[in-house]
């Protein structure tokens, strides 16, 4: 039964947080659950696939940035330790609702982007096919259904107009553990050339294609500039990298998963930040380099103007001309210096109580 | 659509495989010598040619996509100008859609297996996709709910395509596409009808009417009729890809297969009077060989390949439609658009009705 007094109560479903290697949703999943708790205003059950997880394994994972141990903790334990959640109680899913969807009469659900249904030739078949079957069934069942961004409330109104009524937007923010900047400070400036970062895995979505054929234009490859690739390899990137010219793997570095305060140092000190995505249900990446001073060079779609604003300098994602001439824009001390401080306060805008804030109304106040 | 003259294009992203898109927003000249499919092609050339007869050159949008809400969308709004319509060219895998826009879908290969499937998949999971959709070009599908679906609109075929087709006599055994391809190699080939039949009759095949088993067993049962009729001459178009193949073999196989599969009790010797055309046949072609011709296509045949002149020199024109698939006035007039007044549709439920 729900309870009468005290706090409304909330199950969150934290099944992202078994993730071993945490980015995207789990490192959603984990924002919004702290994002919650400091607001102190529900009283929390974590649940994996309705089935209650500790709350002790959930802060440890929260400490240690990896799932590991909480899914080794869970699966260790005896039959009597498994629990269901109670089904009077609302349940969040930070991503999909996966096996159990449709059980628990109040549920909601988070779309953080409509690619697979929009832009299917970027992800492979079975994921589509996967994604799809579940996120048309959370749409006839989800009481709430959470958008990340407007753009991707906008996709969704595009492919199924009846939900509009029950859509909510749920803005993430950023959060650096504090000791990242202090320990940061006592290290010497890496040994590389000056630099652009591109943070994402490396697939086609990500758009780095165009970045790969602008080397060669006349304006970048007289900026002078080394680009560093931060992130895992993902779909059909054996085919991607085979294209890569020696020439223009001179001027890439390819750093695979790295680790969060990695990434920091990485985004510290870079010069500004290369996000040519072809979509994006948020891109968090940016937020990431506003919050740390950069300014971004963004592709002019999906949800990315609306996240970056004015804190970025903008280029069609098909045409290397506009890029090349965005970067050299970009890549000017004095436009750096101007965009710097506008990147600093627009990521002020995105804050835990903003991300919090609509989970709160809709269980505080239903669909 | 074209009244307004302004049109925005989109395409498949899957089509782009070997090009790349020079802008989000581009000419068709822009993407001169730059390889499509066959079918997107067609589809395109027709399009243009619309826009042309209406006095104007339609321009294309790379991934409307991602141009879905507030600064993006008003860039492209800027970039497009007094465009107020939007046709996405669809494989069935998705529909694009530009908000604010009138937008239209044109699916225009149907006739193909895999993208009739993703159809009825997109169909299945996203039904309210259609539901705002203005128009449906060249076909009458029953998508979205019934009451919603895109009303259909006619673009009329202007040009068969002038390939000249071989002719391979229909024989019905085992290895069948490359035994058809050895034997015919073999006996030169035919790149001409023989003449003097009393009467002929022309079924273009598709790779999605190979599937339809209450289809292949009507002309199956043609073919064994015709058999033993020397008087009279078959000729059934093989689609022209099977899957992701264009070989000669495999798309004679895959209707050879379908004959078999569809009931053929005919002898294995090679038909004297029915050919697998690898192409395309104009109904003047065909009146030269027989009395009189005769047209019979299954519903996912592409009508918009070749104009209402063209199929009104067949003696009769028969389309078999399904019932559960198509909304049935629409797809009336539809095919009198494109077809020619007085083609006659066989409708058929589950069950199927033979032609």
């Amino acid at each position: 039964m729900t309870a009468l007094i005290g706090r409304p109560r909330l199950t969150l479903d934290i099944g992202p947080l078994f993730a071993g290697r945490w980015t995207g949703i789990p490192v959603f999943t984990r924002r919004l659950a702290q994002a919650l708790l400091s607001q102190g205003e529900l009283d929390i059950t974590f649940a994996k696939d309705l089935v209650r997880v500790p709350e002790n394994l959930v802060r440890h994972a929260f400490q240690t940035g990896t799932g590991r141990y909480m899914r080794d903790a869970s699966c260790a334990g005896d039959d009597t330790q498994f629990e269901a959640v109670d089904p009077y109680v609302p349940v969040f899913y930070p991503g999909d609702k996966g096996r159990c969807s449709g059980q628990i009469p109040r549920e909601a659900s988070t779309v953080h982007d409509l690619t697979k249904l929009f832009m299917p030739d970027l992800h492979d078949e079975t994921s589509v096919s996967r994604h799809l079957d579940h996120l048309a069934a959370e749409l006839r069942t989800d009481e709430a259904v959470f958008c990340v961004s407007q753009a991707t409330r906008a996709a969704l109104i595009e492919a199924a107009p009846s939900v509009t009524s029950r859509v909510r937007l749920i803005p993430q923010y950023v959060d650096w553990p504090g000791s990242f900047a202090m320990v940061e400070r006592n290290l010497s400036t890496p040994p590389v050339r000056p630099y652009a970062l591109v943070i994402g895995t490396i697939e086609p979505r990500k758009n780095l294609q165009l970045l790969f054929d602008a080397l060669d234009h006349p304006l970048v490859a007289s900026s002078g500039l080394l680009f560093i690739v931060l992130g895992k390899e993902g779909f059909l990137v054996e085919e991607f990298l085979s294209k890569l010219t020696a020439a223009q793997r001179e001027r890439v570095i390819f750093s695979g998963f790295v680790s969060e305060f990695i990434k920091y140092r990485l985004i510290r000190n870079a010069r500004f930040l290369v996000f040519p995505s072809l979509c994006e249900g948020f891109g968090i990446p940016a937020l990431e380099a506003m919050s740390l001073g950069k300014p971004v060079l963004a592709s002019r779609s999906s949800s990315l103007p609306e996240v970056i604003g004015d804190a970025g300098v903008y280029f069609d994602p098909f045409s290397v001309d506009e890029f090349a001439s965005a970067l050299t824009e970009i890549a000017n001390p004095r436009r750096i210096a101007e965009l710097a401080p506008r990147a600093i306060r627009r990521n002020a805008e995105f804050t835990p109580e903003r991300m919090a804030a609509p989970v709160l109304k809709w269980v505080k106040k239903g669909g | 659509m074209l009244d307004e003259g302004a049109l925005a294009i989109s395409v498949p992203a899957p089509e782009w495989k070997s090009a790349r898109p020079p802008g989000s927003v581009f000419f068709r000249r822009d993407i001169a010598g730059q390889t499509f499919s066959a079918p997107l092609v067609r589809a395109l050339d027709l399009v243009a040619s619309a826009c042309a007869h209406a006095g104007f050159e339609p321009a294309f949008v790379a991934r409307p996509e991602i141009f879905a809400h507030g600064d993006s969308l008003a860039w492209l709004m800027a970039k497009l100008g007094p465009v107020r319509d939007h046709l996405s060219l669809s494989d069935g895998a998705t529909v694009k859609r530009i908000p604010g826009l009138r937008n239209h879908v044109f699916f225009y290969g149907l006739s193909r297996r895999a993208d009739a499937a993703a159809l009825d998949r997109l169909e299945r999971r996203f039904p309210e996709l259609f539901v705002t959709m203005f128009s449906q070009v060249n076909s009458a599908l029953r998508i979205g709910s019934r009451e919603e679906a895109p009303a259909p609109i006619a673009i009329e075929g202007a040009t068969l395509s002038p390939v000249t087709p071989t002719f391979y006599p229909i024989a019905l055994h085992a290895d069948s596409g490359t035994e058809t391809l050895r034997r015919e190699r073999r006996a030169g080939y035919r790149t001409q009808l023989p003449s003097g039949f009393d009467e002929l009759t022309f079924v273009p095949l598709t790779e999605a009417s190979l599937g339809d088993p209450d289809f292949m067993r009507s002309i199956a049962s043609m073919y064994d009729a015709h058999y033993f009729a020397p008087e009279r001459a078959l000729v059934l178009r093989v689609p022209e890809t099977i899957g992701a193949s264009s070989e000669p073999e495999d798309r004679l196989e895959a209707c050879i297969n379908a004959l078999w599969e569809g009931g053929s009790r005919a002898p294995q010797a090679p038909a004297r009077n029915a050919w697998l055309a690898s192409e395309d046949v104009s109904a003047t072609a065909l009146a030269g060989a027989a009395s009189a011709a005769n047209f019979l296509a299954h519903d996912t045949y592409d009508f918009w390949r070749a104009p209402p002149a063209d199929y009104r020199r067949f003696r009769s024109r028969k389309v078999v439609a399904r019932r559960g698939r198509n909304l049935k006035d629409e797809f009336d007039h539809l095919i009198e658009a494109l077809c020619g007044a007085g083609t006659e549709i066989l409708w058929r439920d589950v069950a199927g009705v033979a032609p």
